[in-house]
This record gives structure tokens, sequence and C-alpha cells, in this order.
């Protein structure tokens, strides 16, 4: 059984956010310490209500497709940004392989209410946990690595990152209700550098190499497997670009690209909407 | 011409106690396993010959290091619990900082500590991962300041500190760890694309660099065959260096085999040297060879020299 569904989206945190309100504090938070780009001005209550809508048409439909095609497990790509992992040990491409299940966290409206809420300080109504399917990780890791992919290996959680109350990396874990409301699929996580601060990390030939091998090990397997590719598109979190839209190809390359070619995997489906935000 | 030279050493800790510690350093390392009748041919006369067979080969490496005058030394080692955890088990991985230490001391043996601390080059290592992945690895690293995650007393494997220390001549070093312990391990292929990758990157330095392989022969420390050695594999393996025919090393791996893991998966290393060095048309020559059983692997040396 080849890939029977490929995605993509962005998972920037107001994104998740139902009102203004809450897309303004997340703006505040990450951007309003850095020149902004004109084209934020436009992005008032009615441009975000506007955003929002097309949030959930696209979400919806991202949600439809997992649905519709039932996999046994989603392969999550995900970039790490120093949160299992911090400058002191670096992986490239990491594929976790632990029986632990992964505890994270969503944070769909944390900033919508009266105030604004540290999602991992509310487990109780943020938190989120992801059965991981051990056995099938180990398969593509032993595959990568016969088709001469380095992929590092981890079979234990052991945050070492930038902030470990927060738990797992949140590409991992953000989206997955907006995907998969029950959380009933297993995941089997694979993590690329991305915005860390190494020159070394993975050009955008490596990237699709690296998509083009994980959907050649889907083909040998016999389970009904999805891709999901989250992060991206266009902007640096909490760096001097901020809010920029600048094209980084690193974000591009890594986060996008490496769900492999669409082809495999039928229409792509990505969030097709931009923000500086 | 940045590579200007390659050696390979074994690895045994026998090789760095004083031969009144050989009979409790090989018992350590042999443990309960019954072994071959060669190695009765151990007799204390036989083994003091092997002591200065060892040492003559230690300090002719020592020499050549010296006489270089290299501005730094990368060395490839394999890791045993000793710098990475479960949590990140990685295939390839540099060290991008100032200093790494390791206790090589044996606790078993009752050994003080004996914390080493080597300098390494970190601009170097900086080059060397930068150009590596763009050239397709995916590398990991390390950056800042050295943090043991599998022993964090006890820090760098054992192999890197003796063996620096022992050889490095005080030169920076590049610490590069390859994965030959844990299943599955990094194809011999593999490690030869990436020797021929590293004698590239190093086109992008000035500097006058030498790459040593520290770990291997055949053998199991400490294993389900510990004191068995492989001289047959080993001399193999010497020769097809000194014809620079890596490439016939790096398949063996393509069976699975109880002979292939133990140290012998360390001449996986051996491999990523002599493909650095033949990528610059040159062989290696064989300093010597003895497969002693109280240090548990064939104990070979060679140097890969340019003539500059």
């Amino acid at each position: 059984m080849t890939l029977t569904v490929g995605m993509a989206s962005s998972h920037f945190p107001s994104l998740f956010q139902d009102t203004y309100t809450g897309w303004q504090r997340w703006w505040e938070r990450l951007s309003s310490k850095t020149p902004q780009p004109p084209e934020v001005a436009l992005e008032d209550e009615a441009c975000i209500a506007d955003f929002v809508a097309r949030r959930r048409t696209a979400f919806g439909r991202l949600r439809a497709s997992f649905a519709v095609h039932r996999p046994d497990a989603l392969i999550v790509i995900a970039g790490d940004q120093d949160e299992w992992f911090d400058p002191s040990h670096l992986p490239n491409v990491l594929i976790y392989a632990g029986s632990e299940e992964i505890v994270g966290f969503h944070n769909d409206g944390d900033s919508d209410g009266p105030e604004r809420l540290t999602f991992w300080e509310h487990p109780e109504r943020f938190g989120l946990r992801l059965h991981v399917d051990s056995a099938l990780a180990e398969t593509f890791h032993r595959g990568l690595v016969g088709e001469g992919f380095d992929v590092s290996l981890s079979r234990k959680i052991d945050p070492q990152g930038r902030r470990r109350a927060a738990g797992p990396p949140h590409a991992l874990t953000r989206t997955m209700p907006q995907l998969m409301p029950a959380l009933d699929v297993p995941v089997i996580p694979i993590l690329l550098k991305t915005v860390e601060d190494s020159p070394a990390v993975l050009g955008g030939d490596r990237c699709l190499a690296l998509g083009r091998a994980i959907g050649k090990i889907c083909e040998r397997l016999p389970q009904r497997l999805a891709i999901y590719g989250s992060g991206g598109n266009v902007t640096q979190p909490v760096r001097p670009a901020l809010g920029m839209g600048r094209r980084d190809a690193r974000s591009l390359g890594d986060e996008v690209s490496c769900v492999g070619r669409p082809g495999e995997v039928g229409k792509p489906l990505f969030v097709p909407f931009g923000d500086n935000r | 011409m940045p590579l200007v030279l390659g050696l390979g050493m074994a690895y045994s800790p026998l090789f760095f106690r004083s031969r009144s510690e050989w009979e409790r350093v090989a018992r350590l390392l042999t443990g309960s396993v019954p072994q071959p009748t060669r190695a009765a041919e151990e007799t204390p006369p036989r083994l003091d010959e092997l002591a200065g067979r060892l040492e003559t080969a230690l300090d002719r490496l020592e020499e050549i290091v010296r006489n270089t005058q290299l501005d730094a030394l990368i060395v490839l080692v394999a890791d045993r619990q000793r710098f990475f955890n479960e949590a990140n088990i990685p295939q390839l991985h540099v060290f991008v900082g100032d200093e790494i230490w390791g206790d090589p001391s044996l606790h078993e043996l009752s050994e003080p500590s004996s914390r080493a601390t080597l300098t390494c080059d970190r601009h170097l290592a900086d080059v060397l991962v930068e150009e590596v992945v763009a050239s397709g690895f995916e590398l990991a690293e390390s950056r800042g300041e050295f943090r043991p995650l599998g022993d964090p007393g006890r820090g760098v494997s054992a192999a890197l500190v003796e063996a620096v220390t022992r050889v490095g001549g005080g030169v920076p070093i590049v610490p590069i760890h390859v994965n030959c312990h844990v299943q599955p391990a990094i194809s011999g292929q593999r490690v030869r694309e990436f020797g021929a990758a590293l004698a590239r990157a190093l086109h992008f330095t000035d500097k006058r660099v030498g790459i040593l392989a520290s770990g291997g022969l055949s053998g199991d420390p400490y294993g389900y065959l510990a004191g068995w050695i492989d001289d047959t594999l080993d001399n193999w393996v010497l020769r097809r260096l000194a014809t620079a025919r890596s490439a016939d090393i790096a398949r063996l791996w393509d069976v699975e085999s109880q002979s292939l893991i133990g140290s012998a998966a360390e001449i996986r290393l051996w491999v990523g040297v002599g493909a650095a060095m033949e990528t610059i048309g040159v062989r290696a020559e064989i300093l010597d060879y003895f497969p002693i059983h109280h240090a548990a692997v064939g104990s070979g040396f060679a140097k890969w020299e340019t003539s500059k």
C-alpha cells in the first residue's frame, strides 16, 4: 500500500484563534517588537474574520480527506525548533520510535478569552496525547538508513530544549486535533532541523529525496499511510525578519517539500492563505 | 592540500595500561567467555614482547603526528552510550565546540578518575558540518559546551580520550561519531561516501588536517565472543586498505554476523579514513598488526601519509 493522502499546513499560533483579539494578542507577542510591513495595517477585524473562516474551511478539507482515507498511521514531518533538542544535541533528521506517548498541547482559542492563557499551564483544556506506532517508526528508520539517509533515532523522550514545560515540538502536536479530532490514529514523528541556529540544514533537493524515499518505503508496507508536513511557510517567528513575509527557502524546503512529490500522493492539499501575524 | 595524514589505530583499554595491569584488564574484557586455545600462547614472555611492539606502534603514530605539523586532527570514533542516550542516537555526528572531555578510567578495576579535557577546533568543525551537509549528509551536531547524556559523569568515549592523549600531540581535534553499535548502524558504503565527503570539504580550509580512526579491529570486548579475534578478517581489511580498496571493506556489513558486531563494527571507522585518503590518492601503510587475546581486539596500526 502506498501513501493514501498527503497534507501540509502552517501552524502559527494565531491561526487557531477565532477572534480578532486572539490574533492581535499573538501578533503583539511574536511580532510587535520588530518593524512591520505596511500590509499589517490592512489586517483589520474584517480581514481577520476572513482568515478565520478560511482557516476553518481549509482545515475542514484536510480533516475530511483524512477521514475519508482513514489511514493506519500518520507520518508527521515537523521542525523541532529547539523544543525536544537544544544546540548541545541537534539532530538533522530524527525519527522518534519510542513506545511512550507524546504528551503535548494544541492552542485552540488560548488567546480568545478575557485573558490570554498559557496553553501548557492548562493541560485540562489544551493537553493531548498522541500514540506512536513504534514498530512502523522503526521500520521507516531502518528503511531510510538502508536508503542512505543518516537519520538519527530516538527511542526515549528526554526533552532538552528551550521550553520543557511546553512539551514536545509544537509542530508535532498543535494541529493534530484539526486533522483528527479523536486523535485515534498513531503517528510516526519525523523531525527536521529547520530554524535552529546552525549553518548545516538540509537543502531542498535532499529534502525532496527524503520525501521520495519515505514514499518508496510506504509502497513496500501493507498499511494505509498518510503524511503531513507541519510548518512554514514564509516567515521567521521571533526572528529578525518576523512579519516580513520573507520567502525563506529553508522553511519551504524543509517543512513543506519533504512530503514528497505531489504526484506520489495525489492532489496536494495545502492551506493556501498567507498572513503576517 | 588540507588533508595531509591518515591514521588508524585499534582500540583496547589494555593498550593504555602498564604491562603489570594486563591480566586484570584481560579478565575484565573477556569475562567468563571460554578462550580460544591460541590465547594460551600468550605467556608472560610473549606478552612482554607484544607490549614492546605496542609501545613502538603508538610511539610511531605519535611521532608521525608531531612531524606532520598538523593544525587539526579529525577523529572518527564510535560511541558506546557515553555521549548519546536513547533520546538521540545519531548515525553521523560532529562536535562543534571548543572542548570535550572524558574519563577513561576503568571503575570496574577501581581505577581513580582520570578525566582529560581535549581542545577542539570549533571553526574547522563548523566548516565541515556545513559543507558535508550541503553535499547530502544528514549530519547531526552538538554546539557549544559538551554535554554528554549517555554517561554524564564520564563524558566522551575512552577510545577518543586515550587515543588522542597518547598520539595526538596536543593538536586540536574535531570529534566525529559514527554509529557502529546501535542497530541499524550506518552501512559501510555510506561511511565510505562520508569519508570522501570529508576530504572534499577540507578543500574549504587552508589548515593542515589529519584524520584518525580510533576503534576496532575484530573482537568483542565484554561481549559474547570476548577474547576471540578474527585475524583473518583483520589482515584482509588491512590488505585492502594498503591497496586503496576501502570499497571492498564497505560491503562487509551487507551481511549480519556475530563476528561483525563488537569492536569489529568499528572497522567502519577505518573505512572512513581509507576513503578520505583514497580520495587524494593515498593508500595505507600497515605499521604493525598482532592479535592480542588479552586486549580482546585485533591490534592494528596504519598510516596514510602524503608526501606534503
